[in-house]
């Protein structure tokens, strides 16, 4: 181990403050929670949850339509709904992280 | 090998190994499935108590690699969930664990991929919503249940967007199980097409889908950790919404 210059431990000091407030969530630290979620994994998500939208509603549907015979108004119907829910958590989701990155610029 | 082994869906067959185990109707034979899970736990197991058992004040390279996965889980419930996060991190660490585990053990030539079978993936999505709908009810009682209904929209809106709500609650594990799963098979199945090529083409031109399946096999290993990753993180975010409601 070489000898450390004295300014490079109270850089030390000052990184430990801030890890110590950030878990214990007091102060500037635990505010900033970086956004550390990758992109690929948001891209993942929203991949996903538009197909599956789509298939949960005509299962449910066609379900709902064999029990009662109303076939196919169920399915049509679900599966629209179903649509629209994939949308509403892709629009969510992309709300939100477009609300960490601000929040991340900003600080 | 036999000659239907060399279809590229061969690999996710499942084999009971040493007989077929029956009790009360029920075929709980002992499969390569569970040996591989078992394995899996056996290796956490091994990595996280081998690791940690000097727990030394400045961490060797073992214990940083298990201070690091700690941490990484840890910042994760944190970011996600907030303070009150702190109670399930038992919980969501052993899931980030096997599900890492199961994936990158999976990657072993000759290894069975646990996650690629979407009764495994199915069964956690599933215990996870079952467990974040009752904390919510346990935590906000029937109160709960206004998660459902969208602040800020209008009154004569409700009968559609309850339902969309409902629906899109709904399909959570759904989501949850099939990118895990589809994500796993279609690399594995990818690997086994590419890498019989190999035997087609023969010895001249053989190299080439061989240089394809390492540089693949490095994306499989990032999609084993990236999907190891989302699932986690899913799990926090839903244990936030459970716990803060919107």
């Amino acid at each position: 181990m070489t000898e450390k210059d004295p300014r490079d431990l109270d850089k030390f000091d000052a990184k430990l403050k801030a890890a110590r407030d950030r878990i214990e969530g007091r102060g500037e630290g635990s505010k900033k929670s970086s956004y550390n979620d990758s992109l690929v994994a948001v891209g993942y998500r929203m991949s996903i949850e538009l197909v599956v939208g789509v298939c949960v509603g005509l299962g449910l549907g066609w379900l709902i339509d064999m029990q009662m015979g109303t076939r196919p108004w169920f399915m049509i119907g679900l599966m629209f709904l179903g649509m629209v829910a994939g949308i509403f958590n892709v629009v969510r989701l992309s709300k939100d992280v477009q609300r960490r990155m601000d929040k991340d610029k900003r600080d | 090998m036999a000659a239907e082994a060399h279809s590229p869906l061969a690999q996710f067959e499942i084999q009971p190994l040493g007989g077929p185990i029956h009790i009360g109707g029920l075929d709980v034979s002992f499969t390569n499935s569970s040996l591989w899970m078992v394995i899996a736990v056996a290796a956490i197991t091994a990595f996280m108590l081998l690791g940690t058992r000097k727990q030394a004040i400045v961490p060797g390279r073992w214990q940083s690699l298990c201070e690091g996965m700690y941490d990484f889980v840890s910042n994760m419930l944190r970011d996600n969930v907030g303070q009150e996060g702190r109670a399930y991190f038992p919980f969501v660490f052993s899931l980030f664990m096997f599900i890492l585990f199961a994936n990158v053990l999976g990657l072993l030539p000759g290894a069975f991929t646990v996650t690629s079978h979407i009764v495994v993936t199915g069964a956690m999505a599933l215990f996870i919503f079952v467990m974040v709908t009752i904390v919510g009810i346990v935590r906000h009682g029937l109160h709960f249940f206004t998660y459902f209904a969208p602040q800020g929209a209008p009154m004569w809106l409700m009968p559609l967007m309850i339902p969309i709500e409902i629906i899109s609650y709904a399909i959570r594990p759904m989501t949850l199980s099939i990118r895990l799963f589809a994500n796993m098979v279609a690399g594995h199945v990818m690997l086994a097409v590419i890498g019989g090529f190999a035997f087609a083409l023969g010895v001249w031109a053989g190299w080439l889908p061989i240089a394809a399946v390492t540089a693949l096999f490095g994306l499989e290993l990032l999609i084993a950790c990236l999907q190891a990753y989302v699932f986690t993180i899913l799990t926090c975010i839903y244990l936030h919404d459970a716990i803060h409601l919107h």
